[in-house]
């Protein structure tokens, strides 16, 4: 088995003395979701370029896809810069993910695991979103930029759901028909006690299904760059 | 003398109607505001907007003010929501989405019910106004459902900056991602499969007042601010 390679969320990164030094914490957390960016933005445009993958009809949602996706790398990316970091480059992805999709090749005929796979990587965004924003609270440009495109992951994940014929949202810690190696994107979203408050206990009769599906959950860098290892080459 | 009259049943409320009369007879003006005509073809009439009580919300508390304006929309989603679902005997939705809806209302209710708990002794009840909104159209239930879950967006986006608990500000956002899960449906039941879902690749972020001014036009109280935020750093849409 091939070493498994991890992300570092703490690439190195070029600091110049004087105006414009982020803090590490922030620029640690821009790192880490400019490897997610990666992931998602090579996924799409991948999956949008290769011939008869992508069913007419769903062409103009995975353009929309592969477009945004691709603007929050960049945008991701000219952050980094900003706080004069160096952008870490981008892996090599094997999208088989160690052989979970054995043949998987962008070729005709694979749409269905293009989809598992946006699902995968969309979910994992929210979540990994969720888990950098406090790091980027005490930079509110860096902050509002990662709260503007959170709430954009949640809308491409709900999409990607249901185009598969899932519902938009996630229930428990289900990762429905995925296979096992996403089970780490999925675990933790079963959280019913959010702040002081037991939500399950508190929904006016909805359920604790509706509970856990109400609130996503943030998964932390060590997490995201656990999950991010499998894609790697 | 002036009475405003903004629904047929208030014309017909006993205390209305003496005045009324009185009104006629002494030659008084009788003011029939625009919300009476569509009132008229509504299936239901909560109340006109700013028409209620003030309700004030003080940002000179701090990180609580933004749960009490995230609640006021809360109370505005899961209200709508749940008379959607009051109705869909009546309505043009399908099976399948009157099962999304009603899982978007459960997750407002949740979520309504998680900031109650959470502001216990100063949370403040809403009442929502609908305009004549009839909730049996499918096309008017979702282009009012856009907007709104656009707004929850926008003010949980808008409010990040402000929160001073780290805690607090991470709770909201992942309020935020579900609201973005449901506003991406939304979109699609309107425009299946096309880039409705996601209309930008960056949500707006608002300044409360903006979106005060916008939830006001669904609540029949009047919102108000005290000590609201001078200084609002844009989002990437610059337009907060």
């Amino acid at each position: 088995m091939a070493e498994r390679r991890h992300i570092d969320s703490a690439a190195p990164t070029a600091h110049a003395a004087g105006a414009g030094v982020g803090p590490t914490e922030v620029l640690d957390a821009l790192q880490l979701l400019l490897q997610v960016e990666y992931l998602q933005s090579t996924l799409f445009a991948t999956g949008t370029a290769a011939a008869d993958l992508v069913p007419t009809a769903d062409a103009p949602v995975f353009s929309t896809l592969a477009t945004q996706s691709q603007k929050h790398l960049v945008t991701i990316s000219a952050a980094i810069t900003e706080r004069t970091g160096t952008p870490a480059p981008s892996p090599t992805f094997d999208f088989t993910v160690e052989g979970a999709f054995p043949g998987f090749a962008f070729a005709a005929g694979q749409y269905a695991t293009l989809q598992m796979l946006a699902q995968v990587v969309e979910d994992l965004g929210v979540r990994a979103y969720l888990g950098q924003i406090a790091a980027l609270a005490t930079d509110k440009t860096a902050l509002n930029t990662a709260v503007a495109i959170l709430t954009v992951k949640g809308r491409h994940a709900a999409e990607v759901r249901r185009l598969r014929g899932a519902k938009g949202w996630i229930s428990g810690n289900s990762r429905g028909d995925l296979p096992a190696f996403a089970q780490a994107v999925y675990d933790g979203e079963d959280n019913t006690t959010q702040g002081s408050v037991n939500v399950a206990g508190a929904t006016g009769g909805v359920g604790d299904t509706s509970a856990t599906e109400a609130f996503d959950e943030p998964l932390t860098a060590a997490q995201v760059g656990a999950i991010l290892a499998l894609f790697v080459a | 003398m002036r009475i405003e009259l903004g629904s047929l049943s208030e014309l017909y409320a006993v205390g209305t109607r003496r005045d009324f009369l009185r009104l006629v007879g002494l030659g008084g003006a009788l003011v029939l505001l625009p919300g009476l005509v569509s009132a008229c073809n509504s299936d239901d009439v909560t109340g006109l907007p700013g028409s209620g009580e003030p309700v004030v919300i003080d940002f000179s508390v701090g990180d609580v003010a933004f749960l009490q304006l995230a609640h006021v929309l809360e109370q505005l989603e899961a209200d709508f929501y749940g008379r959607v679902l009051a109705v869909f005997a009546q309505s043009n939705f399908t099976t399948n989405e009157q099962a999304l809806l009603t899982d978007i209302r459960n997750h407002e209710v949740v979520h309504r019910a998680f900031l109650e708990s959470t502001l216990a002794a100063v949370a403040f009840t809403v009442t929502p106004a609908y305009k004549g909104l009839t909730f049996t159209d499918r096309t008017a239930v979702l282009a009012f459902a856009k907007s709104v879950e656009d707004l929850g967006i926008a003010m949980y986006n808008g409010a990040a900056q402000y929160l001073v608990s780290t805690d607090t500000l991470t709770l909201l956002s992942k309020i935020a991602a579900v609201e973005g899960r449901h506003a991406s449906t939304i979109g699609d039941l309107i425009a299946a499969r096309t880039g409705s879902f996601a209309p930008l690749e960056t949500d707006n972020l608002y300044r409360p007042t903006k979106v005060a001014d916008a939830a006001q036009e669904n609540l029949v109280d009047k919102l108000g601010f005290a000590n609201a935020p001078q200084i609002f750093v844009q989002g990437p849409n610059g337009n907060g």
